[in-house]
């Protein structure tokens, strides 16, 4: 058992692997400082790992996983090493999945692959059809970004969310939810009754949702089951 | 005909485990073309998916594509169970 120290806890860990020649899956990592960047290098501390040699050498089980994750942020946390899924392969598996279904589908098209966050993927379609991929009240694209979620949930990535954008279609549709929303609050208070609005999918609502989170005069609410959930807009 | 098979393919075969075991055949009907697909007994839960949220996504993106002629198309899962 030997103290390795680097810049960050990855950092450190990669010292002591290459000094004792093992990969990361046949070693035991114990963090014992996390760490620090201090004020203008003041107070700075390294990050200390402590690497112990796995007694069963069961490496096989854990083989499909990659050992070696890129560092995402100075900060990594011993947490964060931990995390099994990587993002940009996830992505980029998505990417050929999408590529294919879109080909059959008979599209001709470019992706545009953006990481927004290690937890959200946007991928924009540029495309001269784009009324056909929208489909009637974004329909097709909605289901294509639930296959989307559906095939990186399938991979394991349970907390990375899809967002699929063509000719800013999702910026221009929360436009007119704000829009919708604002003269639904109007209705409602005008007439004092609630107002039931169209159904729409869950990341639609929330937008509405948001819209009138702050308003005084009306309280939002959700009824129904999906697909056929809808808001609620009612009076105070 | 072919592009439709081309299609449910390209979707359904990333998603199951065993995508050797899936097969699509035709049945025309008066109304309908209707592609009926068979999978491996694992699999079918998962295409369905809960509340049938996963075929029905599926069926969304294949009925989206438009088919010569008259006739629209549907999407069956062989489960066994009508």
């Amino acid at each position: 058992m030997t103290i390795y120290s680097g810049k960050t806890i990855q950092d450190a860990v990669e010292q002591g692997l290459t000094a004792l020649s093992l990969t990361q899956d046949q070693v035991e990592v114990t963090v014992i400082q996390q760490p620090k960047n201090g004020f203008l290098g003041f107070g700075r501390k390294l990050a200390q790992v402590e690497l112990a040699k796995k007694s069963n050498t069961q490496t096989e089980t854990i083989t499909d996983k990659p050992s070696q994750k890129p560092v995402y942020d100075a900060h990594t946390d011993s947490e964060e090493t931990e995390n099994t899924i990587d993002v940009e392969e996830v992505s980029q598996k998505l990417a050929n999945y999408l590529n294919d279904v879109l080909e059959a589908m008979g599209f001709s098209f470019k992706l545009k692959l953006d990481l927004k966050s290690r937890h959200s993927i946007y991928i924009d379609i540029d495309t001269d059809q784009e009324s056909r991929l929208i489909g009637r009240h974004g329909r097709t694209i909605n289901a294509l970004q639930n296959l989307s979620q559906i095939f990186i949930n399938r991979l394991g990535a349970n907390n990375v969310n899809v967002e699929l954008d063509t000719a800013n279609y999702r910026s221009r549709r929360s436009e007119s939810l704000v829009q919708l929303a604002d003269k639904t609050a109007r209705n409602a208070i005008a007439n004092g009754k609630p107002v039931y609005l169209n159904p729409m999918p869950a990341f639609e609502r929330k937008q509405i949702h948001n819209a009138l989170a702050d308003n005084d005069h009306v309280m939002t609410y959700s009824t129904g089951k999906e697909p056929h959930r809808v808001i609620v807009v009612a009076p105070k | 005909m072919t592009s439709i098979d081309g299609l449910i393919n390209k979707i359904i075969s990333p998603l199951v485990d065993y995508p050797n075991d899936v097969e699509i055949s035709h049945n025309e009907s008066d109304r309908f073309l209707e592609y009926h697909l068979k999978l491996n007994e694992d699999d079918i839960g998962r295409i369905i998916g809960k509340h049938g949220h996963v075929i029905q996504t599926i069926r969304t993106i294949v009925y989206s594509v438009p088919v010569e002629g008259q006739k629209k198309a549907r999407l069956i899962v062989d489960d066994g169970k009508q």
